[in-house]
């Protein structure tokens, strides 16, 4: 394979300068990782309580703030702007000193942009489950906690910039194309959505395009781009191995900055906002394959003769999974914006268990990822337990695939006897519990791998048992990479 | 800090990624071009002309349109809106007016009968008492040709002809002008005695009103 020339300074100041580097992210990436876990627990109950509700409406009526309309816009946000985006602002601010190869600076502006963000966080669910949602999917936050979001991430941004002017100078690596995307992008859709769709709201159907120009960018130009930016550092990282082609990351970067943002009209096929509007989107969604083949071709060709490594490294493992299911998720979203399957999904569990690949099996698997590559860095010790990461890797994988496979199928079918005029409503309804009971068990399998992952973080930073002098591997130690 | 003491995760470790030079195969290249063209030609039969008005992804709405064209006129529809906006609050949306006050139109003969003395009534309005249905109204209705159009009038009348059990003829603005032409000189309403004086010839392109009721607006 050719390659760029690789600057070749010792190997010996290479590690003490990345010492340096972890040793100066340590605070501020640990304190976004671990209130994202915290989240990811809570946002994990109400996504448990809101699953068994859909099968037994009476379970825990009793109380107004434990009422469906607001457990499931508490899962929502809980894991969107409590795990996910503190999960991926940890894993952005480490890429980003890693490679500008300089120590981090300004802790003090991350520190703060973290506890704005959670505070905003904790007082935006209080409000939902108090009954002040804003009824705007993905952005049901009021406008008094989603200011303290905005502010604190505008504090990462700014960071990210005065960190890349102190970088060492020569070449910029793709994820920090992607990473400097995503900290652009989203403060640009969280800023004008909130202003048009809550402070001063537009009227009409301009209201629902914004509030999927939104509800698909977040996931597309915010978790999306950081969760690439892990891969592309992740799997050349560990295999120590170029990435396949400059030329593929280029195509793959442009194309999904062009085509992502007209992505969201899909949404609302068959709705009353003009044709040209849903065309634009699902022609965007379609095109959405150069950038997703692209990506894919680039991390496959990287991977090809080192698939043997998944069987050992968990960083390599669970982001290499992550990696594999956006191309699938990815594949399937185009498909799904096709008028003719549209139909038949539109307003089914299949957009659900879409979605749960999306952000989970890609997103969550590869932020684990890094997570298990950046923690014993950060806090200069071995993972406790392979047990704990096995278990972990097993739980979530198998519960993701069961999750999705029933939301699927389930889905297909109610869409079907949808467009049947003949079926009963209230039939179809009864018809869907088998699907959403295997929702609910998939989501405990989910949760109990994410008690595992818990259990091995808290662990970890209190350095709990022995000092390890090699990497916490899965299997047999055939390469020593971790 | 030395080197010892650095992390063995850290020693261990590869350097920085690099990226790899190989260039983008020739086949994925023809396979994004054969996209584009199909997304030329899904913009082409699907997006409706790129005009906010059109909703139906198959119809073909490229070139130019007459500004008038896919608006065709329901009378009903906008008989129905101009009558609760002008008439509803003393004949009601149910045709039924206010027994004692304002009289029904729901199978009054009047409504139903010629179209002469029901568009001169619209026009000219009416004072004094009239007996609908053999209750006689004591009241005054105004005169409606300095507010509303032809066009709007015969709206009104061909919705009020043809809703609640009413089941006459549309009634045509051309007939209505027709009839504004024989009044241009009248300033005060109509008595009862006026309006039973009035032919009761039915009006010409009456029963040829610019769209049938049945017809759905096309859109």
């Amino acid at each position: 394979m050719t390659s760029f020339p690789a600057p070749t300074p010792s190997a010996q100041a290479d590690a003490l300068d990345r010492a340096a580097i972890d040793a100066s992210c340590r605070v501020p990436v640990l304190l976004f990782f671990a209130s994202a876990n915290f989240w990811l627990f809570f946002g994990s109950i109400f996504a448990l309580l809101a699953s068994i509700k859909l099968t037994n409406p009476e379970f825990l009526t009793d109380s107004a703030w434990l009422t469906f309309g607001r457990v499931r816009p508490a899962h929502l946000n809980a894991v969107a702007y409590g795990w996910a985006s503190p999960a991926a602002i940890g894993v952005a601010i480490w890429l980003m000193a890693r490679l500008c190869r300089a120590p981090l600076r300004h802790a003090r502006i991350l520190i703060a942009a973290a506890l704005l963000w959670n505070l905003g966080v904790a007082v935006g669910i209080g409000a939902i489950l108090a009954g002040q949602s804003t009824s705007v999917e993905w952005l049901e936050f009021p406008s008094y906690a989603a200011i303290l979001l905005f502010i604190g991430y505008a504090f990462v941004t700014v960071w990210a910039l005065l960190m890349f002017r102190e970088r060492r100078p020569g070449h910029v690596y793709v994820s920090q194309w992607y990473i400097f995307g995503a900290l652009f992008w989203f403060p640009w859709l969280y800023g004008v959505t909130n202003l048009m769709l809550i402070v001063w709201p537009v009227q009409g159907s301009v209201q629902a395009i914004i509030n999927w120009w939104y509800g698909h960018n977040v996931l597309g130009l915010w978790f999306t781009p950081i969760a690439i930016a892990s891969a592309y550092y992740m799997i050349p990282k560990i295999l120590g191995k170029p990435i396949h082609s400059y030329y593929l990351s280029i195509l793959g970067f442009w194309a999904l900055a062009l085509f992502y943002s007209w992505n969201g009209g899909h949404h609302l096929i068959g709705g009353p906002i003009p044709s040209w509007v849903q065309s634009a989107s699902i022609i965007a969604s379609v095109m959405m394959l150069i950038p997703v083949i692209a990506t894919a071709i680039n991390f496959h060709m990287t991977m090809v003769g080192s698939f043997s490594a998944l069987r050992t490294s968990p960083a390599l493992r669970f982001t290499v999974f992550g990696a594999m299911s956006y191309t699938i998720v990815s594949v399937q979203g185009s498909s799904m914006a096709l008028r003719s399957l549209n139909k038949i999904t539109h307003f089914t569990h299949y957009t659900i268990g879409h979605s749960h690949l999306g952000m989970y099996a890609f997103f969550t698997m590869t932020m684990f990822g890094a997570m298990y590559y950046i923690i014993p860095r950060l806090v200069r010790w071995e993972w406790p337990s392979a047990f704990l990461i096995k278990a972990h890797f097993w739980l979530a994988a198998s519960g993701i695939a069961i999750m999705v496979v029933s939301l699927t199928v389930g889905g297909v079918l109610q869409g079907l006897e949808l467009a049947d005029p003949k079926i009963p409503f209230l039939d179809i309804v009864v018809r869907t519990r088998p699907w959403l009971h295997a929702r609910s068990g998939s989501g405990a399998f989910l949760f109990m791998g994410q008690l595992a992952f818990l259990l091995s973080f808290i662990l970890i930073l209190l350095r709990a048992g022995r000092r390890r002098e090699g990497p916490t591997l899965l299997g047999d130690a055939a390469s020593r990479r971790s | 800090m030395d080197v010892a003491k650095a992390h063995g995760a850290l020693l261990r470790e590869h350097t920085e990624p690099r990226d790899g030079a190989a260039p983008v195969p020739l086949w994925l290249l023809t396979f994004f071009l054969a996209l584009a063209f199909w997304a030329g030609g899904y913009l082409f039969f699907y997006s409706g002309g790129f005009r906010g008005d059109v909703f139906n992804e198959n119809q073909i709405a490229w070139g130019y349109t007459p500004p008038s064209a896919g608006k065709a006129k329901d009378p009903i529809t906008l008989g129905k809106r101009l009558y609760v906006a002008n008439c509803a609050s003393c004949h009601q949306v149910t045709g039924l007016g206010q027994p004692g006050v304002y009289p029904p139109l729901d199978g009054s003969h009047f409504v139903n009968g010629p179209s002469s003395r029901l568009v001169a009534i619209v026009l000219n309005g009416v004072t004094g008492p009239l007996k609908v249905d053999n209750t006689v109204f004591n009241n005054n209705m105004p005169a409606w040709k300095g507010l509303l159009k032809d066009e709007q009038i015969a709206q009104i009348l061909t919705y009020v002809r043809q809703e609640w059990s009413n089941q006459s003829a549309p009634i045509s603005s051309e007939s209505v002008a027709a009839q504004r032409a024989k009044w241009t000189t009248r300033a005060d309403p109509l008595t009862e005695p006026e309006i039973l004086a009035i032919p009761t010839e039915e009006l010409p392109g009456a029963a040829s009103a610019s769209a049938s009721p049945a017809a759905p607006a096309a859109h």
